[in-house]
């Protein structure tokens, strides 16, 4: 994580890195609104979790968006069930970087950005997990980025769902044969699931 | 040996007694009961779990992964719970209820050694990939030719019809391709090879003249057989078929003995160890632990077959003492339990195909492509290493791309809803040697919940096999590289021994008593009506997966059996 750049965030993470346990008073003296921490996560943490969700895979032309796909409920059951307690730390840690991250650069949490602003710090996050993957390379016990936990949750959410695995794919769960090598225009034809 | 512990009915003898008692309801087990019953013997199979019954007891069969828990993720609790087990890629929400649990069945470590399991009605028929291709003599005669272990007492021609014989009934789809080192069957058609895979084929061929790239010979049905399938290809196969479109104990054996009227099956019931009669110099029967009441019966018959798969057969013999047999049944060579053998997976490489953008494959189709045995056979001679090994290949073409992985927003939905590009992915399969050393012994202080001793594991990889396991990839990454595929990946791999779920040896045949447990026609030595015809019989492990040979020693064995019954020497 110390690929960041941006100097409101870096702040923010020292803080939250530095002293967790009494964050909450130290926080409220350096911000206006008060950035949240995260110990566990829970049905009110749907909302914000659908509007990463949304900004990770947005609702486009003719196709659902992440939140439609109540990815947020998906994301809050995986996270409590199926997540190491390490990944579940890694991941709620995440949530408190990214909400500290938005109240410091634009004081306001991640749910109340505007669309523009919200890719933005999602991209940036992207790209410092993309930086922070490859340093792991070859290493025998290889860390993961909250940010790669949080997306693969969203995609693999959004993409086991009902309606985008029946309406954005062409999707056939008794196909009868196999073929080995249909036709397929790319412009038009929705690729095959099952 | 002690039963003191235990209430022994010996009431209604009559009522307990079979022809023949089959223990185990697996591949082998099924097979044993199908060719006994219909042959007119009244059989009991005694199996350790639960009923499954085809088409009703399969719960997540027709489910859609919407309607799973955790969309068919594991949760934590599951992976923490069984360390083991959740190493076995099969293990998912969907087929869980088919594997045997890390703590309900323990067993002790010498070295790592992944056992997985499935103790129910079907045992692991319900779970195998069901690949299928026969072996030939370059397997039989390996061992007499490099003076490894001791010889086979069989040959090719000696199997080659009871294979013909099990593939017509369960079904082998498969392309008659002409190679001896995986000879051809009675094949129902073959499935399609795909793109990317025809593509490597005729790669191979240009650039190889040894290398040969086939459609993978599968025990799935593609034309309806026997009243059962045809496959409807959702490779979903796992969780149990309603359209019985693959080869299981419970869609096809099971179903077969049963109509003839003569099978009994009686499930939760623990083999704990074989009768032997010192009068007789026979079996007369086995003693059961009933699982739910722990109440031990025993059942008699004039022929036992032991089924139980690899460890647990020679578990049982091991189990089964008696002053003739103080050190378990059949032992007098002293090679029960020992050349434990698995085969060797740990070696794949990934790899990216330009071209084919505008096709796709349509449909899943349960198996892969195959590239047979090439190294140490023909003109080919490895200076490190003995035997050799096969590749599983697989071709495929999916939504998404590697770009995705730095993409986020409209850019990555639309990356994830279209294909990205062909891929070819190979998996090597070696073959491991019979070492005296890799082996299974009983616990001396260590029980199960059945009075049952712990089965102690003590085997590992050597030289030979981790010398060939360096030329799997290294000749992978060849191959992909001549047929000029990009992005050529080592995947690194550390599966334990046992994961391959290719566990054989421990009862091995022989010609002589002096070195084998079981004579050549699976006659446990010095007590000829104990028939073992699972894995634990075989005598080297070739590196083609084992079942099909495993269901044609059980036919030949039964018939073997049937006709020394008849002959009064039984
Ligand atoms: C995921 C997976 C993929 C596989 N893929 C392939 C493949 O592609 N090709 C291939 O050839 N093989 C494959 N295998 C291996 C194959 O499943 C086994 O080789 C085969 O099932 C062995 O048959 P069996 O009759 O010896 O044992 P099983 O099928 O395991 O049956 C043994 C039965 O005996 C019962 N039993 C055990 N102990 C006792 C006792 N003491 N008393 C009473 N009953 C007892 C068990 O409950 C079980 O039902 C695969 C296995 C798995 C799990
Ligand atoms: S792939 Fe075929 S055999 Fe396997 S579950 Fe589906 S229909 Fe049945």
């Amino acid at each position: 994580m110390t690929t960041m750049d941006r100097k409101g965030f870096l702040q923010q993470l020292t803080l939250l890195g530095g002293c967790t346990l009494m964050a909450p008073t130290v926080l409220l003296q350096s911000c206006r609104v008060e950035p949240r921490i995260w110990s566990n996560l829970s049905a009110k943490d749907i909302a914000l979790l659908d509007e990463l969700g949304e900004t990770i895979l947005p609702k486009t032309d003719g196709q659902p968006g992440a939140k439609e796909m109540e990815i947020g409920k998906y994301v809050v059951e995986v996270v409590t069930a199926c997540l190491s307690p390490e990944d579940r730390d890694t991941f709620l840690y995440g949530l408190t970087s990214i909400d500290a991250n938005s109240i410091a650069d634009f004081g306001r949490p991640f749910e109340d950005l505007d669309e523009e602003d919200r890719y933005g710090i999602l991209k940036a996050l992207q790209d410092e997990a993309v930086a922070f993957n490859e340093k792991q390379q070859g290493k025998l016990e290889p860390e993961i980025h909250y940010f790669s936990l949080l997306k693969e949750l969203v995609v693999t959410g959004y993409f086991t769902s009902k309606t985008v695995m029946t309406e954005v794919f062409d999707y056939h769960p008794v196909p009868g044969k196999y073929e080995g090598c249909v036709d397929f225009d790319v412009a038009k034809d929705k690729p095959y699931k099952g | 040996m002690k039963y003191s512990s235990l209430k022994v009915n010996a009431k209604g003898k009559e009522q307990h007694t079979y022809d023949a008692i089959v223990i185990g309801s697996g591949i082998s087990g099924g097979w044993a009961a199908k060719e006994l019953c219909e042959k007119g013997l009244k059989t009991l199979v005694l199996e350790r779990g639960r009923m499954v019954e085809h088409r009703k007891d399969y719960p997540t069969a027709t489910k859609h992964i919407w309607e799973l828990p955790y969309r068919n993720r594991l949760t934590h609790e599951q992976i923490r719970e069984n360390p083991i087990l959740s190493r076995c890629y099969a293990y998912e929400q969907a087929t869980e209820h088919f594997f045997v649990k890390d703590k309900e069945h323990p067993y002790i470590q010498k070295k790592p050694f992944d056992w997985i399991r499935g103790y129910q009605v079907g045992g692991k028929s319900l779970l195998w990939a069901r690949w299928t291709q026969r072996w030939s003599d370059l397997d039989f005669e390996a061992n007499a030719k490099e003076g490894v272990a001791i010889d086979w007492p069989i040959r090719y021609r000696d199997i080659a019809p009871w294979y013909s014989y099990v593939e017509r009934f369960a079904g082998i789809s498969g392309n008659r391709d002409g190679l001896p080192q995986i000879p051809d069957g009675e094949f129902l058609p073959p499935m399609e090879m795909n793109c990317a895979e025809v593509y490597f084929k005729d790669q191979l061929k240009t650039h190889y003249t040894d290398r040969h790239l086939v459609i993978s010979r599968t025990a799935n049905l593609t034309r309806p057989h026997l009243g059962r399938g045809p496959c409807q290809h959702r490779d979903l196969c796992y969780r149990g078929c309603p359209f019985g479109g693959y080869f299981s104990s419970n869609s096809a054996t099971l179903p077969a003995a049963e109509k003839t009227g003569n099978l009994t099956i009686r499930p939760f019931s623990v083999v704990h160890s074989i009768i032997y009669d010192e009068h007789t110099q026979k079996a007369k029967g086995v003693r059961v632990i009933d699982t739910n009441t722990k109440e031990t019966t025993e059942f008699f018959s004039k022929i036992v077959f032991l089924n139980a798969a690899t460890l647990n057969s020679t578990l049982v013999l091991m189990n089964s003492k008696s002053s003739r047999f103080p050190n378990g049944l059949g032992n007098d060579s002293g090679e029960l339990g020992h050349n434990l053998m698995d085969h060797n997976y740990n070696a794949r490489v990934e790899a990216t195909l330009e071209g084919f953008e505008d096709k796709s494959p349509f449909g899943k189709r349960p198996t892969g492509t195959y590239l047979p045995r090439f190294r140490n056979f023909g003109q080919d001679r490895q200076s490190n290493f003995s035997r050799g090994y096969a590749y599983s290949v697989g071709g495929s073409r999916r939504p998404g791309s590697e770009q995705g992985e730095a993409m986020i927003g409209t850019e990555l939905k639309k990356d994830l809803t279209n294909l990205g590009p062909w891929k070819i992915e190979m998996t090597g399969m070696g073959e491991c040697l019979p070492y005296h050393e890799n082996k299974v012994s009983l616990s001396e202080t260590e029980k199960d919940d059945w009075d049952m001793p712990l089965l102690e594991i003590d085997a590992e990889y050597k030289t030979n096999e981790l010398n060939m396991q360096k030329d799997m990839v290294d000749s992978a990454i060849e191959m992909l590289q001549k047929a000029n595929l990009k992005d050529i990946e080592e995947i690194p791999m550390n599966r334990n021994f046992g994961l391959n779920i290719h566990e054989m040896g421990t009862a091995r045949m022989g010609k002589d008593p002096k070195t084998s447990v079981l004579n050549p026609y699976n006659q446990v030595w010095g007590c000829k009506n104990v028939f073992v015809t699972d894995g634990s019989c075989m005598t080297s492990s070739a590196c083609q997966n084992p079942s099909l040979t495993y269901m044609a020693i059980t036919a030949r064995a039964a018939d073997h059996a049937i006709k020394e019954l008849k002959k009064q020497n039984l």
